[in-house]
């Protein structure tokens, strides 16, 4: 037993140092999981911006309908999308699919698992200690609670070994495997947020072009309905409907200046993944370069959620 | 969108800002509502050039879909041979535990 014991040391020791020496950068589990965040406020702000478009198309669409109700009436088939559902789910589908790669890239480097795994081990650990004890095992051999302890740490020691090894192995050639799509994803989303119109009003592209077209057409809509009505609305009513016309004017710039933000953070995430990549290969910490991209993200967030209440 | 449609979209968003303009700076009357309903007309013209615009890009994400799912999956592979792991070692407590058990019940049986 003695000769068993000291052959754990050894191994023991060896492990140890093979652990601290070829583990991934600590860094990681902490940059991974904010960078999964980072993800998925950014891709679900992509997912605003269309939904911001789509809502106020079909606005403006009623707006259209009530100003021109007297003269057009009412038919079902004018009732339209600005996107395809086909279109707009191919794009929800990928982003769908980005976030989770995050997530599952979050979870399989998290320390999660190694404490998951110390927890399973410590159980191991009293499952050998409760044998040891009994009678039986006692006649048959005999083993100190140090023995079990060592024993115990080595078997976490050497399972933490293979957990780390695997991911040192496969993680910087995924994350690496995926710079051309996250990449390419931002590129063509920033390619569907597109620009405003200059301001000549030529120029535009994209969903920027598109929801600056449908907040103009917003105003249009409304000038025409107050000048309709606006002899048979009492002075509150009619002061109401003159305000929005300031409010939709505004409304444009900040919508449109909320897309381009969009746009800017996707840029960011591709530079974010990128440094992802450093920080698996070198032990380099980005987690505020991160955090701040969060934040950016959680503002934009908040300002498509309030745009929407609005409408 | 390539620069020939990209001049096209242009025209009509200049036109369309042209009406618009027109529109805010005329007085109610029935050259007003006409200057509406052309807006109207070109703005359609400009969501079809935007929606095209658009919709030509769809298939690039169909296929970037792919790379993203590929290597997710690998991920997903590499979690499950973690998870596998971190199971061997339930695996070993309960082959302990049997051991335990086994042994109090042969003592019963042999001692």
């Amino acid at each position: 037993m003695r000769q068993w014991i000291t052959a754990w040391i050894a191994v023991l020791s060896g492990l140890c140092l093979t652990v601290s020496t070829s583990c991934i950068s600590p860094a990681i589990h902490k940059n991974v999981p904010a960078f999964a965040e980072a993800v998925t406020i950014a891709t679900e702000n992509s997912k605003g911006a269309f939904d911001v478009v789509e809502a106020k198309y079909a606005d403006v669409e009623a707006d259209k309908l009530v100003v021109n109700y007297d003269t057009n009436g009412f038919d079902p088939r004018m009732v339209k999308r600005f996107l395809d559902p086909e279109d707009l789910n191919t794009r929800l589908t990928l982003l769908d699919a980005l976030q989770r790669y995050a997530s599952t890239l979050a979870d399989v480097s998290s320390d999660q698992k190694l404490q998951e795994f110390d927890g399973k081990t410590q159980a191991f650990g009293a499952a050998l200690r409760a044998l040891t004890t009994t009678p039986a095992f006692q006649k048959l051999a005999s083993a100190s609670n140090t023995e079990i302890n060592i024993a115990t740490v080595a078997v976490d020691a050497l399972g933490r070994w293979f957990i780390e090894r695997k991911r040192q192995q496969r993680l910087p050639e995924l994350i690496q495997q995926m710079q051309e799509p996250v990449r390419r994803t931002a590129e063509l989303l920033q390619a569907d947020i597109g620009d405003a119109p200059d301001i000549n009003g030529a120029g535009g592209r994209g969903l920027r072009d598109q929801l600056w077209l449908e907040y103009t057409d917003g105003l249009v809509q409304e000038v025409a309905f107050i000048d309709k009505n606006k002899d048979r609305m009492d002075p509150n009513s009619k002061a109401a409907e003159i305000r929005k016309l300031p409010q939709l004017v505004r409304q444009r710039f900040t919508a449109d200046q909320t897309l381009k933000q969009t746009s800017e953070a996707l840029a960011k995430l591709v530079v974010a993944h990128s440094a992802l990549l450093q920080a698996t290969r070198t032990n380099t910490d980005v987690h505020a370069e991160f955090s701040a991209l969060i934040s950016e993200g959680q503002r934009i967030k908040a300002f498509y959620e309030s745009l929407q209440k609005k409408d | 969108m390539d620069s020939s449609q990209q001049a096209v979209h242009d025209a009509f968003e200049e036109l369309h800002t042209a009406l618009t303009n027109a529109f805010f700076a005329a007085s109610p009357g029935t050259e007003k509502d006409r200057l509406r309903h052309a807006a109207d007309a070109v703005s359609e013209i400009v969501t079809s050039l935007n929606r095209e615009d658009l919709k030509s890009r769809s298939a690039d994400f169909a296929s970037l879909k792919n790379d993203v799912v590929l290597v997710t999956k690998e991920l997903t592979d590499l979690q499950a041979s973690i998870n596998g792991i971190v199971h061997d070692i339930e695996i070993a407590t309960s082959v302990v535990q049997a051991i335990d058990k086994g042994l109090e019940l042969g003592s019963k049986f042999f001692v």
